[in-house]
């Protein structure tokens, strides 16, 4: 009965969070970074959760893990579709270059720096309990927002840097969740005293995967055929796909994200027109999912930090603050001279992705062990300061004035 | 000096297909437009302007993307379209009754009908 209300309680909260007010509250500056960082979501859940009034407790979150999983399934197929052939083609190179080596430079740097630091705060002697936590601190630092818009940099919202920042940070998000999930496929069990290694069973599973999502998204292909764009068909292929990939997922002891990812990719290059109703049925829920992943977020974090924890959340932020920017300025993605491409630059990649909570959600309901409850809350705390740190310094940055600018190149006189 | 309704010419009574309308059909569904043309030919209309066409909530989504960013960025159909046509209320009424009757419900789009109170450059 609990994890009934529970599930209703969430719904609810979801739904007013995706109501009419709260669409116009998010195109405020600072409510929409509040909102699109889902740090209001996180708030909530955390009001409701046991560091707030106590109505939900994490462990009936947990209980309620097979209805999570969906959802996890949910968000893998939405980012999996977006992956098709056509959309991959029209891509400018300078988009998937910053991709790539924003990938390479956060795995290397925050995997680097959380594989320092983790050991000294969890002191567990048990490498092996390391592996997972050290892949969603990597993988939850690829990328940044693909919102731009609430740093109300009106200027340069339609502009070439918009679109590259925009279109990396999505690009980024399939690329998170494949490292997370190898990261976390690598250790076997749900307690943290009794975990396993293997380093190839991952490889194998996954490719396992990968002939059950092709499998998979030939079934889809003929059933979104017969559905011809019936809502209710289309709910039931759906939830179908859904159910069978996760059900998979949890055979093969991989992330439910990254086998909807990988159906997701199937039946994006499989399907003919008929996936565009398809898509938008998905694409459609993406807040009201979101907001209840916040949510969901906000009641199973656990604010109990100590200072140690407080030191990791602050090498993360500084990083964030430092090398964000220098890998997009060393990207080469802009020569611009304007002061909103530039500021837009800057400020954009400090923001974390909002995949990261989803990563932290999906490593708690995997291994829910304290120290993952605490990750979580440090991955949420680096989350909303790095926004805060963004939208101030959006503020303090003065736009230069015209005798600051320099003077505009003028035609020389025709002799 | 301003016109009095003592001084307004008085009105020629309208001859029948005269009183124009101007319908607005908005659908979201490719194939109910699909169906929508066949229905307007066979109506009498058969002058009207498509336009490519996108709701507001998905605007509201694209601006402010959490997992589907990439499909937002790139230019592509949406499917939705809205149609303008200058029609007799008649023809408008037909309409009105394909879309309410013969549509799919889950596919029906949205029409309007509104009045005309002058045309300027319509050829018929």
């Amino acid at each position: 009965m609990e994890i009934i209300f529970g599930i209703l309680l969430l719904v609810a909260l979801a739904y007013v969070a995706t109501s009419a007010t709260f669409l116009k509250l998010r195109r405020a500056t600072v409510v929409g970074v509040l909102v699109s960082g889902g740090w209001l979501g996180v708030l909530a859940g955390l009001a409701i959760g046991p560091g707030g009034i106590g109505i939900l407790s994490p462990e009936l979150v947990i209980n309620a893990s097979p209805l999570l999983t969906v959802g996890l399934g949910w968000i893998g197929l939405m980012i999996g579709l977006q992956l098709r052939r056509d959309i991959l083609k029209q891509l400018p190179s300078a988009m998937i270059r910053l991709s790539l080596i924003d990938a390479l430079a956060s795995i290397a740097i925050f995997g680097f720096a959380a594989a320092l630091l983790l050991p000294y705060w969890f002191q567990h002697d048990s490498a092996i309990a390391m592996i997972a936590p050290v892949a969603l601190l990597a993988a939850g630092a690829i990328g940044w927002t693909a919102e731009t818009r609430s740093l109300r940099l009106a200027d340069a919202q339609n502009s070439a840097e918009t679109l590259t920042l925009r279109g990396a940070a999505s690009l980024s998000t399939p690329v998170a969740v494949l490292v997370f999930s190898f990261g976390l496929a690598m250790v076997r069990g749900r307690d943290i005293e009794s975990l396993t290694f293997s380093a190839t069973a991952p490889v194998l599973r996954f490719v396992a995967l990968i002939l059950i999502a092709i499998v998979l998204g030939i079934i889809s292909r003929f059933g979104l055929r017969r559905a011809q764009g019936n809502r209710s068909e289309l709910l039931a292929i759906f939830l179908g796909v859904v159910a069978i990939i996760t059900g998979a997922a949890n055979e093969l002891e991989m992330s439910p994200l990254l086998s909807a990812m990988l159906a997701g990719i199937v039946i994006a290059n499989l399907a003919g027109k008929e996936l565009r109703k398809f898509e938008r049925f998905i694409i459609e829920a993406e807040h009201a999912v979101a907001t209840l992943y916040w949510i969901v977020a906000g009641v199973l974090l656990d604010i109990r930090l100590g200072p140690l924890a407080l030191v990791i959340a602050a090498a993360i932020i500084l990083l964030r603050v430092v090398c964000k920017p220098t890998i997009v300025a060393m990207s080469r993605v802009s020569n611009s001279s304007e002061f909103s491409a530039k500021q837009l630059l800057h400020l954009t990649p400090i923001r974390q992705s909002p995949m990261a909570i989803m990563l932290g959600v999906a490593l708690v309901i995997a291994i829910p062990s304290d120290l993952n409850h605490r990750l979580l809350a440090i991955v949420a705390l680096t989350g909303i300061t790095c926004d805060v740190i963004a939208v101030a310094a959006r503020g303090l940055r003065k736009r230069p004035t015209a005798a600051e600018q320099p003077a505009a190149p003028t035609e020389e006189p025709a002799a | 000096m301003a016109e009095t309704p003592e001084t307004r010419p008085a009105e020629q009574p309208k001859q029948p297909g005269e009183d124009r309308v101007l319908l607005v059909v908005i659908a979201s569904d490719p194939t109910a437009m699909d169906d929508l043309f066949t229905a307007l030919l066979d109506i009498g209309i058969t002058g009207a302007t498509v336009v490519e066409s996108k709701g507001m909530a998905a605007v509201l989504r694209e601006e402010m993307p959490i997992f589907a960013g990439l499909v937002a960025l790139l230019p592509s159909a949406t499917g939705s379209r809205m149609l303008f046509s200058i029609a007799t209320s008649e023809q408008a009424a037909s309409v009105a009754e394909f879309i309410e009757n013969e549509e799919r419900s889950e596919a029906r789009p949205i029409a309007v009908v509104l009045p005309v109170i002058r045309t300027v450059g319509l050829r018929r």
